[in-house]
């Protein structure tokens, strides 16, 4: 129960904060990007000096699923990036100012308060970036042509468990240390291990991990179907969810406010 | 209502509590009062479920403040020494998230907001951001939104080291009226304030408690009444006779000063004044005094 009155508080914080507006508007406006570039590719290029007289450059125009599925692996970097600068500070912060003493001193469980951090920022996320996703979708149809809805759904449905991972790792830190920079500056560096570290560790763990997850999604989006990464994708990327969930449960419990 | 059992706290290598023994009861105003560093604020974290003691036990209203943390969360209010909110509500939304926490329905969670805040002297700001609110306006509201559910104990840490002269009287009028119906368990250093409200005192230092008493059975204990008066010159004649007297327990002589402690003060009022006529002193000055809460505080304190 006190975990609603707690995800209460937090959603009155996202509006107050226009984080809920902010959030859709920069997934969107980093998602978008991509496709007007390549859009506007050959004008950019045209419009460039120093090229000798006669120079002929031939760009292909994208196809619509291309151009969709560069849109979403190029977020990837800045999204991820976003995602970690709104959440690092949700405990840390209140714990440094002082409101979680306020917090605790009243029937408010560890749990509580936890939980509701975790899932509100579970549902800002999924809302961003499936305004981002439609948005951008939108504006490929616009712009290239017609895309297959249903796959660009599938391939967002594949690529959300990576930002929940982002989600989840930043509070998990955020629950441990009080300074929310150092926080923020722990969870990237753990993402960016986690995206880049398994590309060099041979093939399974490529596909074990974020990254495979992510050409999974790309993958559905292009082709409509399953990516062999789908699974093993799913699995450690679901169970480090699942693992930083409870591990920044835990040590909430063991910290002292 | 709040037992302390040999309570002990340690941050790594550093012992903060070393052993908080105590035992308080009834309605009135409590001073846990204690030089920076004491332990004041720890003891009040481990009280409120902040903290978890080292070892020891501590019990609010008879619940396990460590094992029964929900039970005793619904027995006190807290309000901190530096009062933190959530900037982006208003008063009244703070005062009403609170209330709904302990279950409070609409109408009661209205009826006591409207009151407390009256009470606080904070109605007018309820619609402002709290961001917006003054230090001394925080404090207050801190102490409004710990009342909401009518609790048995209210905690405060340090409550009016932040606030103005009006800001600090206010608040103690409030303690004043508050500590009629309940327990107000207060942290200061400021003296003067605990010798304006408390009924009781526990004095800690370096984390071990050094005395806990009623304020009238401290005054009937230390706070005994002194005279002072000082001659134009010393006289070795008068202090030998004030220390052959009966009634005089202590006689203090600092150049032409005396300080003379007595074991009845009416016979000393009645006597001394002749003493010191018939030894040819002649006096420049003459007071009778009592200790204050300040002075049992030092010696206290000086003689652990």
């Amino acid at each position: 129960m006190n975990t609603l009155m707690m995800m209460k508080k937090e959603w009155k914080e996202l509006l107050s904060s226009y984080k809920i507006l902010f959030v859709p508007i920069v997934f969107t406006i980093l998602m978008m990007m991509q496709p007007i570039t390549m859009k506007m590719l050959p004008d950019i290029i045209e419009g460039a000096s120093g090229l000798p007289e006669g120079t002929v450059i031939e760009i292909p125009e994208p196809t619509p699923i291309e151009a969709m599925s560069a849109a979403v692996t190029k977020f990837s970097t800045l999204g991820i990036f976003v995602l970690i600068m709104i959440t690092m500070g949700t405990i840390a912060g209140e714990r440094s100012s002082g409101v979680a003493a306020m917090v605790f001193s009243k029937p408010i469980s560890r749990a509580n308060y936890y939980f509701a951090k975790v899932f509100t920022y579970f549902g800002l996320t999924i809302f961003g970036i499936l305004i981002a996703v439609f948005s951008t979708a939108y504006y490929v149809e616009v712009l290239f042509g017609e895309l297959d809805w249903l796959h660009v759904f599938l391939g967002t449905l594949l690529y959300i468990p990576t930002l929940l991972l982002v989600i989840i790792s930043t509070i998990c830190a955020s629950g441990v240390f009080r300074n929310s920079v150092t926080a923020g500056g722990v969870s990237l560096v753990f993402n960016f291990l986690m995206l880049n570290l398994p590309q060099l560790m041979g093939d399974f763990m490529e596909k074990a991990s974020p990254e495979g997850l992510t050409t999974a999604a790309t993958y559905m989006i292009e082709e409509g179907a399953w990516h062999e990464s789908v699974f093993p994708g799913l699995a450690v990327v679901g169970g480090l969810i699942i693992l930083f969930f409870f591990l920044g449960w835990y040590l909430l419990e063991k910290q002292e406010i | 209502m709040i037992e302390c059992e040999s309570l002990t706290k340690k941050y790594g290598k550093t012992q903060v509590l070393q052993d908080i023994t105590f035992s308080i009861d009834g309605v009135g105003c409590i001073g846990f009062l204690g030089a920076n560093g004491a332990g004041k604020t720890t003891t009040i974290r481990i009280l409120t479920g902040l903290a978890e003691p080292t070892s020891g036990v501590v019990k609010i209203a008879g619940y396990d403040v460590v094992k029964e943390r929900n039970k005793v969360t619904r027995m006190i209010g807290y309000c901190p020494q530096i009062p933190s909110f959530y900037d982006f509500m208003t008063g009244e939304e703070w005062m009403h998230w609170a209330g709904s926490i302990y279950r409070l329905d609409k109408a009661t969670l209205r009826k006591r907001t409207e009151e407390l805040l009256h009470l606080c002297g904070i109605y007018d700001a309820k619609d402002r951001a709290i961001g917006a609110y003054s230090g001394g306006m925080k404090q207050r509201l801190a102490i409004a939104q710990a009342l909401i559910h009518e609790p048995k104990i209210i905690i405060l840490d340090e409550p009016v080291s932040a606030l103005d002269p009006m800001g600090r009287y206010d608040v103690l009028q409030l303690i004043d009226k508050l500590k009629k119906d309940m327990m107000v368990f207060m942290s200061t250093h400021i003296l003067d304030d605990i010798e304006r409200v408390a009924d009781h005192i526990v004095i800690i230092r370096k984390g071990t408690v050094l005395l806990s008493s009623s304020i009238d059975q401290l005054r009937k204990d230390h706070m005994k009444p002194i005279i002072e008066f000082t001659l134009e010159k010393s006289s070795n004649e008068l202090e030998s006779v004030l220390k052959n007297t009966s009634w005089v327990k202590e006689v203090i002589v600092e150049g032409a000063s005396y300080t003379l402690h007595a074991n009845d003060i009416e016979v000393a009022k009645k006597e001394l004044p002749q003493i010191i006529v018939a030894s040819g002193a002649i006096l420049s000055s003459y007071e009778v005094s009592a200790l204050t809460l300040e002075d049992v505080f030092l010696k206290v304190v000086n003689e652990s």
